[in-house]
């Protein structure tokens, strides 16, 4: 079976650890990876790449030293070996502009502010996750108990 | 300076040299005697020769009520009438002949004047007296029109300046509010947090060592390694000892060296392997302890600069009021690599909330600096010594030296010796609202305290160096 990652990506290690954890119900069936900055979560996608898993979900904090959330959504939305990837920009303080670029340049699926609550966070993920799986044209059979049900069968009819 | 309408310039030559020249009607004035007082009667027109008048007009009425004008106290000034300009002129050509204000020599002057009997001169060219006056009304005039433009926009300004102040004093108000209440709840999170750990740590001990073992990695978990290093580390350890990801990633925390990780007993991964979350637990607390830690800085710096009625002390830590206010933009310096340096300092007479405020304001401003310029890795370098001058008497001869250094762009040298001025700005406006009021206070505050600023620009860094001495001289608070 192959690997499906979602990554998180946060400078501040304990908010990092906080999504981290809120998602770990996922774990069962995907795997979670972490990364600490832009340039950090470019070489981690390219190791996945390169081992052929896939990179179902990128999570990012808009605000972060040398590059913002928003660049690094960009630079994947633009990548077209990631163009299935669903996109997340979880931030507390992004401006007016930020926000105009991260839909317009970053492509992003959603937007989620801190603090976030667990549950919702983990909806949203989940009903991310069941869009990849079809897109990926994934047996959704494998995945069942971390997908979301509703868009899963909203999809399938 | 009054504009006067050209076409007039030389008609009213013609009426000083005709009407405005007869010593019999030439007065003189010793500084502060009065011309004319409000409400006086006045049938005159003065033309000032040489000196300067001053108008003061008193409130006659005061909520409604009508006021005798004796009684009420001097007023506010309405105008000045400088050498070459006509006063009384509207009592006299609307024929009310009371004068409206009190009109008073600035220095000693010397007026020429025209009355109600003094008659046309030359009526056949120049038509009647009225007709022969009307550039002297065109001047008074062109003095009300410029009068009216000046005060207006002195006006404009005196609300904006009000405005700002009050807007600067209402976020004083409302910062030491929050920062109160703030103080009280961070403070119960920190305690507990300790309270919480001390307490699982001793039930720990006596329950299973290796347990307590993991929660005390976790609590004291101090690694600075790299995010990639450890997810390299933490694969490793999932392949080679077989490890879930969760635990690896632990096990990666403990051990960032992989070669020490390995030597590690069985007995300690396999406990790892089912009790990783003991590690996790401590982990957590740790940051509970870190963030009650930060917002209690914070809290402090904000409380600091909303405090408003501290006094100079001594024994105030410069070091700590750098802290202070690293805390308090903590935010505003996520991109910012910070560098701090101080060599052994003693602590020093003044106020910690005004040296805050001068640290934040030179340092927001380098911030923003940096920011406007676009900086590739924008960074701040504080340090401070404590540096002695051979004194001149009375001077002080101790003083702390603390040095602000960014590598944003240089200020050019036109802008170099305004940077200090109230209002000069750089900054579009916008949405950038900051707590201080700039390198204005800057200047203030560190006048106040004898000390001195010098301010070094280049392409590759702009610093401020503060000297601040540590002992105030007797007599200056």
């Amino acid at each position: 079976m192959e690997t499906i990652n979602i990554i998180c990506v946060d400078d501040q290690q304990e908010v990092l650890d906080s999504v981290m954890r809120d998602l770990r119900p996922l774990t069962t069936h995907i795997r979670l990876e972490e990364a600490s900055s832009v340039a950090d979560c470019m070489q981690l996608i390219e190791q996945i790449d390169e081992d052929g898993d896939h990179v179902a979900i990128v999570i990012s904090d808009q605000v972060m030293p040398e590059e913002t959330g928003t660049e690094l959504l960009g630079k994947i939305a633009a990548d077209r070996r990631f163009s299935k990837t669903r996109k997340v920009l979880l931030t507390g303080q992004a401006t007016h502009a930020d926000t105009i670029n991260a839909i317009n340049d970053g492509h992003i699926d959603n937007y989620i502010e801190k603090p976030w609550q667990p549950e919702k966070l983990l909806a949203v993920v989940k009903r991310l996750l069941t869009l990849y799986v079809l897109d990926a044209g994934l047996d959704h059979t494998e995945y069942m108990p971390v997908l979301d049900t509703t868009t899963l069968f909203s999809k399938l009819r | 300076m009054l504009q006067i309408p050209e076409q007039i310039i030389e008609p009213l030559k013609r009426i000083n040299a005709v009407y405005f020249s007869d010593p019999g009607r030439t007065i003189e004035l010793a500084e502060g005697e009065q011309l004319v007082g409000q409400g006086e009667e006045c049938h005159r027109v003065y033309y000032v020769q040489r000196g300067s008048f001053a108008a003061f007009r008193r409130a006659d009425s005061y909520d409604g009520v009508n006021l005798p004008v004796e009684s009420s106290t001097r007023g506010y000034e309405v105008f000045r009438a400088e050498e070459g300009s006509y006063v009384c002129v509207q009592a006299f050509f609307s024929r009310s002949y009371h004068s409206s204000n009190d009109i008073v020599a600035l220095e000693d002057s010397v007026v020429t004047y025209v009355d109600d009997t003094t008659e046309a001169v030359d009526a056949e060219t120049y038509g009647c007296f009225e007709r022969q006056f009307i550039p002297v009304l065109v001047h008074e005039l062109a003095a009300r029109n410029s009068r009216i433009f000046t005060k207006t926009s002195e006006k404009e300004e005196a609300l904006r300046v009000l405005q700002r102040a009050e807007m600067a004093s209402t976020l004083a108000q409302l910062s030491a509010g929050i920062a109160h209440e703030l103080n009280n709840a961070v403070g119960v999170l920190s305690r507990r947090t300790e309270f919480v750990a001390d307490s699982l740590q001793e039930y720990l001990e006596d329950e299973d060592k290796l347990n307590a073992q993991l929660f005390s990695y976790g609590f004291e978990d101090n690694s600075f390694v790299s995010a990639s290093e450890l997810r390299s580390a933490a694969r490793y350890y999932e392949r080679e000892l077989d490890l879930p990801q969760e635990a690896a990633k632990v096990m990666a925390h403990i051990f960032p060296n992989t070669a020490e990780g390995c030597r590690q007993p069985g007995k300690f991964t396999r406990n790892l392997k089912k009790n990783y979350r003991f590690w996790e637990l401590g982990h957590d607390l740790r940051d509970m302890r870190m963030a009650s830690k930060l917002a209690t800085g914070i809290v402090r710096a904000v409380k600091l600069l909303g405090g408003g009625n501290s006094t100079r002390e001594p024994g105030i830590s410069v070091e700590q009021s750098v802290t202070d206010a690293l805390n308090l933009l903590h935010n505003k310096l996520k991109r910012v690599e910070v560098q701090t340096r101080f060599s052994p300092l003693p602590t020093i007479t003044a106020d910690a909330t005004e040296l805050v405020q001068v640290w934040s304001n030179v340092i927001k401003n380098a911030c923003d600096a940096m920011e406007q310029g676009h900086t590739e890795h924008p960074s701040l370098r504080i340090s401070a010594a404590c540096c002695h001058v051979q004194g001149v008497h009375l001077l002080p001869t101790e003083y702390i030296s603390v040095t602000i250094a960014n590598n944003g762009p240089a200020i050019d040298e036109e802008n170099l010796n305004k940077i200090f001025n109230p209002n000069f700005t750089t900054k579009k406006m916008g949405l950038d609202f900051g707590l201080g009021l700039g390198l204005a206070i800057v200047r203030r505050v560190v006048d106040s305290y004898n000390g001195t600023i010098e301010v070094r620009s280049n392409a590759q860094e702009t610093s401020f160096t503060i000297n601040i001495p540590t002992t105030q001289i007797h007599g200056n608070d």
